[in-house]
Protein backbone atom coordinates (compact mmCIF):
# COMPACT_ATOMS: atom_id res chain seq x y z
CA UNK A 1 0.00 0.00 0.00
CA UNK A 2 1.13 3.54 -0.69
CA UNK A 3 3.05 5.12 2.14
CA UNK A 4 0.97 8.32 2.05
CA UNK A 5 -2.26 6.39 2.62
CA UNK A 6 -0.85 4.61 5.65
CA UNK A 7 0.23 7.92 7.15
CA UNK A 8 -3.12 9.55 6.37
CA UNK A 9 -5.10 6.73 7.99
CA UNK A 10 -2.86 6.64 11.06
CA UNK A 11 -3.10 10.39 11.48
CA UNK A 12 -6.91 10.22 11.30
CA UNK A 13 -7.46 7.40 13.77
CA UNK A 14 -4.93 8.85 16.21
CA UNK A 15 -7.63 11.39 17.14
CA UNK A 16 -10.31 8.76 17.77
CA UNK A 17 -11.20 6.75 20.87
CA UNK A 18 -8.99 3.60 21.02
CA UNK A 19 -11.90 1.18 20.64
CA UNK A 20 -12.88 2.66 17.25
CA UNK A 21 -9.38 2.91 15.80
CA UNK A 22 -8.90 -0.52 14.19
CA UNK A 23 -12.33 -0.61 12.63
CA UNK A 24 -12.19 2.92 11.22
CA UNK A 25 -8.66 2.37 9.92
CA UNK A 26 -9.66 -0.77 7.99
CA UNK A 27 -12.77 0.85 6.58
CA UNK A 28 -11.05 4.09 5.61
CA UNK A 29 -8.26 2.19 3.93
CA UNK A 30 -10.73 0.11 1.89
CA UNK A 31 -12.64 3.25 0.90
CA UNK A 32 -9.49 5.05 -0.23
CA UNK A 33 -8.47 2.03 -2.30
CA UNK A 34 -11.92 2.06 -3.91
CA UNK A 35 -11.60 5.76 -4.69
CA UNK A 36 -8.21 5.15 -6.33
CA UNK A 37 -9.74 2.50 -8.53
CA UNK A 38 -6.48 0.60 -8.95
CA UNK A 39 -4.42 3.65 -9.90
CA UNK A 40 -1.68 3.81 -7.26
CA UNK A 41 0.41 6.58 -8.79
CA UNK A 42 1.52 9.23 -6.31
CA UNK A 43 -0.43 11.95 -8.15
CA UNK A 44 -3.69 10.02 -7.91
CA UNK A 45 -3.12 9.22 -4.25
CA UNK A 46 -2.37 12.86 -3.47
CA UNK A 47 -5.46 13.99 -5.34
CA UNK A 48 -7.69 11.52 -3.48
CA UNK A 49 -6.33 12.39 -0.05
CA UNK A 50 -6.70 16.10 -0.77
CA UNK A 51 -10.34 15.48 -1.66
CA UNK A 52 -10.86 13.76 1.71
CA UNK A 53 -9.57 16.82 3.58
CA UNK A 54 -7.37 17.11 6.64
CA UNK A 55 -7.15 14.06 8.94
CA UNK A 56 -8.14 16.21 11.94
CA UNK A 57 -11.38 17.33 10.24
CA UNK A 58 -12.19 13.80 9.15
CA UNK A 59 -11.61 12.50 12.67
CA UNK A 60 -13.94 15.19 14.02
CA UNK A 61 -16.65 13.94 11.64
CA UNK A 62 -16.13 10.41 12.91
CA UNK A 63 -16.38 11.53 16.52
CA UNK A 64 -19.57 13.41 15.63
CA UNK A 65 -19.50 15.61 18.68
CA UNK A 66 -17.32 18.57 19.46
CA UNK A 67 -15.05 18.37 22.43
CA UNK A 68 -14.71 21.16 24.96
CA UNK A 69 -12.85 21.70 28.16
CA UNK A 70 -15.89 23.60 29.36
CA UNK A 71 -18.99 23.36 27.20
CA UNK A 72 -20.94 26.38 25.98
CA UNK A 73 -23.91 25.50 28.18
CA UNK A 74 -21.86 25.64 31.38
CA UNK A 75 -19.61 28.52 30.43
CA UNK A 76 -21.74 31.31 31.95
CA UNK A 77 -22.04 29.44 35.22
CA UNK A 78 -18.30 28.79 35.13
CA UNK A 79 -17.58 32.51 34.76
CA UNK A 80 -19.95 33.35 37.60
CA UNK A 81 -18.43 30.81 39.98
CA UNK A 82 -14.95 31.92 38.97
CA UNK A 83 -15.81 35.55 39.78
CA UNK A 84 -17.27 34.75 43.20
CA UNK A 85 -14.48 32.38 44.13
CA UNK A 86 -11.70 34.76 43.10
CA UNK A 87 -13.31 37.67 44.89
CA UNK A 88 -13.92 35.78 48.11
CA UNK A 89 -10.61 33.92 48.09
CA UNK A 90 -8.68 37.08 47.20
CA UNK A 91 -10.23 39.20 49.95
CA UNK A 92 -9.99 36.48 52.56
CA UNK A 93 -6.35 35.76 51.77
CA UNK A 94 -5.56 39.45 51.92
CA UNK A 95 -7.18 39.92 55.33
CA UNK A 96 -5.65 36.80 56.79
CA UNK A 97 -2.16 37.60 55.53
CA UNK A 98 -2.42 41.10 57.00
CA UNK A 99 -3.66 39.85 60.33
CA UNK A 100 -1.05 37.13 60.55
CA UNK A 101 1.67 39.69 59.88
CA UNK A 102 0.57 41.73 62.87
CA UNK A 103 1.11 38.69 65.03
CA UNK A 104 4.48 37.93 63.45
CA UNK A 105 7.35 38.26 65.88
CA UNK A 106 9.95 40.02 63.74
CA UNK A 107 9.18 43.54 62.46
CA UNK A 108 8.87 44.04 58.69
CA UNK A 109 8.90 47.02 56.34
CA UNK A 110 5.76 48.25 54.57
CA UNK A 111 7.16 47.29 51.16
CA UNK A 112 7.86 43.76 52.31
CA UNK A 113 4.37 43.51 53.82
CA UNK A 114 2.69 44.60 50.59
CA UNK A 115 4.74 42.24 48.46
CA UNK A 116 3.99 39.40 50.87
CA UNK A 117 0.25 40.10 50.65
CA UNK A 118 0.37 40.35 46.86
CA UNK A 119 2.29 37.10 46.59
CA UNK A 120 -0.10 35.15 48.79
CA UNK A 121 -3.16 36.65 47.06
CA UNK A 122 -1.68 35.74 43.68
CA UNK A 123 -0.94 32.16 44.67
CA UNK A 124 -4.40 31.77 46.25
CA UNK A 125 -6.06 33.11 43.09
CA UNK A 126 -4.06 30.84 40.82
CA UNK A 127 -4.92 27.74 42.77
CA UNK A 128 -8.61 28.65 43.04
CA UNK A 129 -8.68 29.26 39.27
CA UNK A 130 -7.10 25.86 38.76
CA UNK A 131 -9.56 24.05 41.00
CA UNK A 132 -12.67 25.74 39.64
CA UNK A 133 -11.54 24.96 36.10
CA UNK A 134 -10.74 21.34 36.92
CA UNK A 135 -14.11 20.89 38.61
CA UNK A 136 -15.97 22.31 35.61
CA UNK A 137 -13.88 20.34 33.13
CA UNK A 138 -14.77 17.13 34.97
CA UNK A 139 -18.45 18.17 35.03
CA UNK A 140 -18.34 18.85 31.28
CA UNK A 141 -16.63 15.54 30.62
CA UNK A 142 -19.31 13.59 32.44
CA UNK A 143 -22.01 15.93 31.10
CA UNK A 144 -23.38 16.88 34.49
CA UNK A 145 -26.61 18.83 34.07
CA UNK A 146 -26.00 22.30 35.45
CA UNK A 147 -29.43 23.78 34.77
CA UNK A 148 -30.81 23.96 38.30
CA UNK A 149 -34.42 23.70 37.25
CA UNK A 150 -36.45 23.57 34.06
CA UNK A 151 -37.13 27.02 32.75
CA UNK A 152 -40.75 28.02 32.50
CA UNK A 153 -42.81 31.16 32.13
CA UNK A 154 -43.11 31.50 35.91
CA UNK A 155 -39.45 32.46 36.06
CA UNK A 156 -40.16 35.36 33.73
CA UNK A 157 -43.16 36.51 35.76
CA UNK A 158 -41.17 36.61 38.98
CA UNK A 159 -38.43 38.53 37.17
CA UNK A 160 -40.58 41.32 35.88
CA UNK A 161 -42.07 41.84 39.34
CA UNK A 162 -40.48 44.61 41.36
CA UNK A 163 -36.83 45.59 41.26
CA UNK A 164 -36.96 46.65 44.92
CA UNK A 165 -36.62 43.03 45.97
CA UNK A 166 -33.13 42.85 44.50
CA UNK A 167 -30.46 41.50 46.77
CA UNK A 168 -27.43 43.72 46.55
CA UNK A 169 -24.45 41.89 45.08
CA UNK A 170 -22.13 43.61 47.52
CA UNK A 171 -24.15 42.35 50.49
CA UNK A 172 -23.91 38.71 49.45
CA UNK A 173 -20.21 38.98 48.67
CA UNK A 174 -19.65 40.76 51.97
CA UNK A 175 -21.44 37.88 53.69
CA UNK A 176 -19.29 35.34 51.90
CA UNK A 177 -16.03 37.10 52.73
CA UNK A 178 -17.03 37.63 56.36
CA UNK A 179 -18.13 34.05 56.79
CA UNK A 180 -14.95 32.70 55.17
CA UNK A 181 -12.77 34.75 57.50
CA UNK A 182 -14.89 33.61 60.41
CA UNK A 183 -14.49 30.01 59.29
CA UNK A 184 -10.71 30.38 59.23
CA UNK A 185 -10.89 31.86 62.73
CA UNK A 186 -12.89 28.84 63.85
CA UNK A 187 -10.24 26.57 62.33
CA UNK A 188 -7.57 28.43 64.27
CA UNK A 189 -9.70 28.19 67.42
CA UNK A 190 -10.11 24.48 66.89
CA UNK A 191 -6.40 23.86 66.49
CA UNK A 192 -5.02 26.40 68.96
CA UNK A 193 -7.80 27.33 71.44
CA UNK A 194 -5.16 28.58 73.87
CA UNK A 195 -4.39 31.56 71.59
CA UNK A 196 -7.45 33.42 72.82
CA UNK A 197 -6.12 34.50 76.16
CA UNK A 198 -5.01 37.34 78.31
CA UNK A 199 -1.40 38.16 77.60
CA UNK A 200 0.48 39.84 80.40
CA UNK A 201 4.06 40.81 80.77
CA UNK A 202 6.17 38.47 82.87
CA UNK A 203 3.46 35.85 83.22
CA UNK A 204 2.10 32.94 81.26
CA UNK A 205 -1.01 33.83 79.18
CA UNK A 206 -4.31 32.73 80.67
CA UNK A 207 -6.52 31.13 78.01
CA UNK A 208 -10.21 32.05 77.92
CA UNK A 209 -11.42 28.55 77.14
CA UNK A 210 -10.75 25.04 78.31
CA UNK A 211 -9.51 23.48 75.09
CA UNK A 212 -10.91 19.97 75.48
CA UNK A 213 -14.36 21.19 76.47
CA UNK A 214 -14.55 23.67 73.60
CA UNK A 215 -13.35 21.56 70.67
CA UNK A 216 -16.46 19.42 70.03
CA UNK A 217 -18.67 22.53 70.00
CA UNK A 218 -16.54 24.26 67.39
CA UNK A 219 -17.26 21.55 64.83
CA UNK A 220 -20.97 22.28 65.15
CA UNK A 221 -20.25 25.95 64.75
CA UNK A 222 -18.33 25.24 61.55
CA UNK A 223 -21.33 23.36 60.18
CA UNK A 224 -23.70 26.26 60.84
CA UNK A 225 -21.16 28.64 59.28
CA UNK A 226 -20.99 26.51 56.13
CA UNK A 227 -24.79 26.48 56.02
CA UNK A 228 -24.98 30.27 56.27
CA UNK A 229 -22.28 30.51 53.63
CA UNK A 230 -24.28 28.36 51.19
CA UNK A 231 -27.31 30.59 51.76
CA UNK A 232 -25.13 33.61 50.89
CA UNK A 233 -24.05 31.87 47.68
CA UNK A 234 -27.69 31.18 46.84
CA UNK A 235 -28.59 34.79 47.48
CA UNK A 236 -25.83 35.84 45.12
CA UNK A 237 -27.01 33.43 42.42
CA UNK A 238 -30.73 34.29 42.67
CA UNK A 239 -30.28 38.04 43.09
CA UNK A 240 -33.92 38.49 44.01
CA UNK A 241 -35.73 37.71 47.22
CA UNK A 242 -38.46 35.12 47.15
CA UNK A 243 -40.36 33.50 49.95
CA UNK A 244 -38.44 30.24 50.04
CA UNK A 245 -35.09 32.00 49.85
CA UNK A 246 -36.13 34.22 52.73
CA UNK A 247 -37.27 31.20 54.75
CA UNK A 248 -33.93 29.51 54.15
CA UNK A 249 -31.96 32.60 55.01
CA UNK A 250 -33.97 33.18 58.18
CA UNK A 251 -33.59 29.54 59.16
CA UNK A 252 -29.81 29.69 58.71
CA UNK A 253 -29.54 32.93 60.69
CA UNK A 254 -31.69 31.62 63.54
CA UNK A 255 -29.84 28.33 63.61
CA UNK A 256 -26.51 30.14 63.83
CA UNK A 257 -27.85 32.36 66.59
CA UNK A 258 -29.34 29.47 68.58
CA UNK A 259 -26.10 27.60 68.28
CA UNK A 260 -24.14 30.60 69.49
CA UNK A 261 -26.44 31.00 72.49
CA UNK A 262 -26.25 27.30 73.20
CA UNK A 263 -22.45 27.39 73.00
CA UNK A 264 -21.87 30.52 75.05
CA UNK A 265 -24.05 29.26 77.87
CA UNK A 266 -22.09 25.99 78.23
CA UNK A 267 -20.37 27.27 81.38
CA UNK A 268 -17.86 24.44 81.54
CA UNK A 269 -15.98 25.69 78.46
CA UNK A 270 -14.76 28.80 80.25
CA UNK A 271 -11.52 28.72 82.10
CA UNK A 272 -12.12 29.58 85.79
CA UNK A 273 -8.61 31.02 86.00
CA UNK A 274 -9.52 33.51 83.28
CA UNK A 275 -12.70 34.57 85.04
CA UNK A 276 -10.82 35.10 88.29
CA UNK A 277 -8.75 37.84 86.65
CA UNK A 278 -11.78 40.09 86.73
CA UNK A 279 -13.28 41.18 89.99
CA UNK A 280 -16.64 39.61 89.22
CA UNK A 281 -18.36 36.50 90.45
CA UNK A 282 -19.43 33.65 88.20
CA UNK A 283 -23.04 34.83 88.51
CA UNK A 284 -22.20 38.30 87.26
CA UNK A 285 -20.26 36.75 84.39
CA UNK A 286 -23.21 34.59 83.39
CA UNK A 287 -25.53 37.60 83.43
CA UNK A 288 -23.16 39.50 81.11
CA UNK A 289 -23.10 36.62 78.63
CA UNK A 290 -26.87 36.19 78.75
CA UNK A 291 -27.33 39.92 78.16
CA UNK A 292 -24.99 39.74 75.18
CA UNK A 293 -27.08 36.86 73.81
CA UNK A 294 -30.27 38.87 74.17
CA UNK A 295 -28.72 41.84 72.37
CA UNK A 296 -27.59 39.52 69.59
CA UNK A 297 -31.07 38.01 69.41
CA UNK A 298 -32.65 41.46 69.08
CA UNK A 299 -30.17 42.47 66.37
CA UNK A 300 -30.88 39.29 64.39
CA UNK A 301 -34.61 39.85 64.74
CA UNK A 302 -34.29 43.41 63.45
CA UNK A 303 -32.28 42.26 60.44
CA UNK A 304 -34.77 39.44 59.75
CA UNK A 305 -37.66 41.88 60.12
CA UNK A 306 -36.03 44.19 57.60
CA UNK A 307 -35.61 41.32 55.13
CA UNK A 308 -39.17 40.15 55.77
CA UNK A 309 -40.46 43.66 55.08
CA UNK A 310 -38.58 43.69 51.76
CA UNK A 311 -39.89 40.26 50.79
CA UNK A 312 -43.54 40.37 51.84
CA UNK A 313 -44.46 44.02 51.72
CA UNK A 314 -43.10 44.49 48.25
CA UNK A 315 -44.08 41.15 46.78
CA UNK A 316 -47.53 42.45 45.96
CA UNK A 317 -47.05 45.79 44.30
CA UNK A 318 -49.91 48.17 44.10
CA UNK A 319 -51.64 47.41 40.83
CA UNK A 320 -52.57 51.01 40.07
CA UNK A 321 -48.92 52.01 40.28
CA UNK A 322 -48.02 49.61 37.51
CA UNK A 323 -50.72 50.74 35.14
CA UNK A 324 -49.41 53.13 32.52
CA UNK A 325 -50.44 56.73 32.98
CA UNK A 326 -53.09 57.99 30.61
CA UNK B 1 -32.45 10.34 4.48
CA UNK B 2 -30.87 10.19 1.03
CA UNK B 3 -28.28 7.78 2.35
CA UNK B 4 -30.84 5.59 4.10
CA UNK B 5 -33.03 5.43 0.98
CA UNK B 6 -30.23 3.85 -1.08
CA UNK B 7 -29.40 1.14 1.42
CA UNK B 8 -32.23 -1.33 0.87
CA UNK B 9 -29.54 -3.31 -0.92
CA UNK B 10 -26.21 -3.50 0.79
CA UNK B 11 -23.50 -1.16 -0.42
CA UNK B 12 -19.97 -0.27 0.56
CA UNK B 13 -18.80 3.28 1.04
CA UNK B 14 -17.49 4.08 -2.42
CA UNK B 15 -20.27 2.29 -4.34
CA UNK B 16 -22.87 4.23 -2.35
CA UNK B 17 -21.04 7.47 -3.15
CA UNK B 18 -21.30 6.67 -6.85
CA UNK B 19 -24.96 5.65 -6.66
CA UNK B 20 -25.80 8.96 -4.95
CA UNK B 21 -23.67 10.90 -7.43
CA UNK B 22 -25.49 9.27 -10.38
CA UNK B 23 -28.77 10.39 -8.85
CA UNK B 24 -27.55 14.00 -8.55
CA UNK B 25 -27.00 13.94 -4.81
CA UNK B 26 -23.57 15.46 -4.30
CA UNK B 27 -22.05 14.31 -1.04
CA UNK B 28 -18.37 14.48 -0.15
CA UNK B 29 -16.55 11.27 0.66
CA UNK B 30 -15.30 12.78 3.91
CA UNK B 31 -18.91 13.41 4.94
CA UNK B 32 -20.35 10.12 3.81
CA UNK B 33 -17.90 7.68 5.43
CA UNK B 34 -18.18 9.08 8.95
CA UNK B 35 -21.95 9.44 8.46
CA UNK B 36 -22.30 5.73 7.66
CA UNK B 37 -20.45 4.85 10.81
CA UNK B 38 -22.58 7.19 12.94
CA UNK B 39 -25.80 5.78 11.47
CA UNK B 40 -24.50 2.34 12.34
CA UNK B 41 -23.79 3.29 15.97
CA UNK B 42 -27.30 4.76 16.15
CA UNK B 43 -28.62 1.36 15.07
CA UNK B 44 -30.11 2.53 11.77
CA UNK B 45 -27.69 0.49 9.66
CA UNK B 46 -26.25 -2.99 9.84
CA UNK B 47 -22.79 -3.76 8.58
CA UNK B 48 -20.79 -6.78 7.55
CA UNK B 49 -17.26 -7.30 6.27
CA UNK B 50 -17.00 -9.03 2.92
CA UNK B 51 -13.65 -10.75 2.64
CA UNK B 52 -14.36 -12.93 -0.39
CA UNK B 53 -12.79 -10.45 -2.80
CA UNK B 54 -9.16 -9.39 -3.04
CA UNK B 55 -9.77 -6.42 -0.76
CA UNK B 56 -12.02 -6.66 2.30
CA UNK B 57 -14.93 -4.22 2.18
CA UNK B 58 -17.44 -3.14 4.76
CA UNK B 59 -21.01 -3.40 3.49
CA UNK B 60 -23.87 -1.45 4.99
CA UNK B 61 -27.62 -2.08 4.75
CA UNK B 62 -30.78 -0.81 6.48
CA UNK B 63 -31.72 -2.32 9.83
CA UNK B 64 -35.39 -2.68 10.73
CA UNK B 65 -35.11 0.41 12.94
CA UNK B 66 -33.52 2.26 10.04
CA UNK B 67 -36.40 1.25 7.78
CA UNK B 68 -38.97 2.66 10.23
CA UNK B 69 -37.05 5.91 10.64
CA UNK B 70 -36.70 6.23 6.86
CA UNK B 71 -40.47 5.89 6.49
CA UNK B 72 -41.09 8.60 9.08
CA UNK B 73 -38.51 10.92 7.55
CA UNK B 74 -39.97 10.45 4.08
CA UNK B 75 -43.48 11.30 5.29
CA UNK B 76 -42.23 14.40 7.09
CA UNK B 77 -40.23 15.43 4.01
CA UNK B 78 -43.22 15.07 1.64
CA UNK B 79 -45.42 17.10 3.99
CA UNK B 80 -42.84 19.88 4.24
CA UNK B 81 -42.45 19.81 0.50
CA UNK B 82 -46.18 20.24 -0.05
CA UNK B 83 -46.26 23.22 2.29
CA UNK B 84 -43.23 24.86 0.73
CA UNK B 85 -44.55 24.25 -2.78
CA UNK B 86 -47.81 25.84 -1.74
CA UNK B 87 -45.87 28.89 -0.54
CA UNK B 88 -43.95 29.15 -3.78
CA UNK B 89 -47.14 28.59 -5.80
CA UNK B 90 -48.70 31.74 -4.35
CA UNK B 91 -46.20 33.81 -6.30
CA UNK B 92 -45.08 33.08 -9.82
CA UNK B 93 -41.56 31.84 -9.08
CA UNK B 94 -41.95 28.69 -11.10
Amino acid sequence: MHDLITRYVEETVRNLPPKDRTEVALELEANIQDMLGGDTSTEKVEETLLALGSPATLARQYRSKERYLIGPETFDLYLMVLKIVSLVVGLVTMVITFVSMFFASEPTSIGLMISKVLASVFSALTSSFLWVTITFAIMSYYQVNTALEEWDIKALRSLEAVPTRLIKKGDSIGDMVGLSIFFVLLLVMYNRPELIAIYRKEAAPIPLFIADALKPYIIGWMVTTILTFSVAVMKYAKRIWNTSLFALSALADLLGLCYFIFLSTRWKIYNPAFLNVFPASMDRWQIIIKAACVVLLILTMISLGDDAYTVFRRTRPNVSEKAPAR
Amino acid sequence: MCVLSQLEEKQYGYSLLQVLCDKHIAIEANTLYPLLRRLETQGLLESSWDTTEARPRKFYSLSSKGRTILGELATAWREQNTHINALLGEESYA
